[in-house]
């Protein structure tokens, strides 16, 4: 009995202890020239960036309630981290053109199999889910961009 | 007790931590494996054999294989950076090596999701063509034009075995260029 008390004590300790380490915020009040920007996007497409796809994919996350308990914070950091190394809109522009060429395919694709946005976030947020048209819009503006920088800088020619 | 369980809660968070330290350790197998496989070839010869070995995986429809090429292929490309380069290839690698790199990456990390694999072959062609106009080649390869998805591919002989459909559509294809040794 006594030793069971005590797990228990220890477990609620971990816990708690859980909650003191806290990644930091993926925050920035820098003003950037995201994509976006860049390819004067219709409003449509931005909305649905912005509902869709910033929150891991640029250097501004709204943030839910859970992201303060732990151990969902670090989850929510760590698809955060690899979500910005694989593309991140806001620094879209400085990627090298043989870059912007291939992240836009591969985004492209990967809208086009439901692999984006990832089904952990959109069953915690549900409007950020796609629907036939939605992905539509996005493949044909990334696709447009895609063969305007190809033509442009003569890829795979 | 108590503390045995903080014990192993600061152990598991560390862990966590460590995750993508102990990914890179893993990558010096392969490192060594490329040196003694091919002491004599240097750095972007390297490159266009795993890039070779990559393609024929594809074509033989294994995933696996792929993965495991990509990792080399992805440590090839890393070893010709440490090489002494002319102020024009350091650009060019600057450029196309990184882009090579994540490729590898995404290759092996899609192990048993081939067609996600094929995907990533259609651009890393193109950083190939692009890298050997730069740095040469010490075979000759072709280029060869899979019609069917207007993308392209490069191989070691005039053999057609396309790497983007495998045994479904293994002979479809054609040379478009012959690349020479220089």
């Amino acid at each position: 009995m006594r030793k069971r008390r005590i797990i228990i004590i220890g477990l609620a300790g971990v816990v708690a202890i859980m909650q003191l380490i806290r990644p930091e915020r993926n925050y920035s009040d820098q003003v950037y020239q995201d994509m976006a920007e860049i390819y004067n996007a219709p409003d449509t497409i931005r909305r649905i960036l912005k509902r869709s796809c910033t929150d891991c994919h640029s250097n501004n996350t709204r943030y839910p309630w859970y992201a303060e308990v732990q151990p969902f914070g670090w989850f929510l950091d760590d698809h955060i981290r690899k979500g910005k190394k694989d593309l991140n809109l806001d620094e879209f522009a400085e990627y090298s053109n043989r870059k912007k060429i291939s992240k836009l395919k591969s985004m492209r694709n990967q809208v086009r199999d439901d692999e984006m946005p990832l089904t952990s976030y959109s069953f915690m947020h549900k409007d950020a889910r796609l629907s036939d048209y939605q992905k539509n819009q996005l493949i044909d503006w990334f696709d447009k961009i895609r063969d305007s920088l190809k033509t442009e800088y003569n890829y795979g020619k | 007790m108590k503390y045995y369980v903080l014990i192993a809660a600061l152990v598991a968070s560390i862990n966590f931590s460590c995750g993508n330290a102990q990914e890179l350790n893993s990558n010096s197998n392969t490192l060594e494996d490329v040196r003694r496989d091919s002491s004599e070839s240097i750095g972007h010869d390297n490159v266009i054999a795993e890039y070779i070995n990559l393609k024929n995986a594809l074509a033989s429809d294994d995933s696996k294989t792929s993965a495991v090429v990509g990792k080399r292929l992805r440590t090839a490309i890393i070893n010709l950076g440490k090489e002494s380069m002319s102020d024009e290839q350091k650009e060019a690698y600057s450029d196309i090596g990184e882009s090579i790199k994540e490729h590898a990456e995404h290759i092996t990390d899609n192990n048993g999701n081939i067609e996600h694999q094929r995907e990533h072959l259609e651009d890393l062609s193109v950083d190939l063509f692009d890298l050997i106009e730069i740095f040469g080649t010490s075979k000759t390869l072709y280029k060869n034009f899979c019609p069917m998805k207007k993308v392209s591919w490069l191989s070691e002989s005039e053999e057609i075995r396309n790497p983007y459909y495998g045994k479904s559509m293994l002979t479809c294809g054609n040379i478009q260029e012959v690349i020479n040794r220089r």
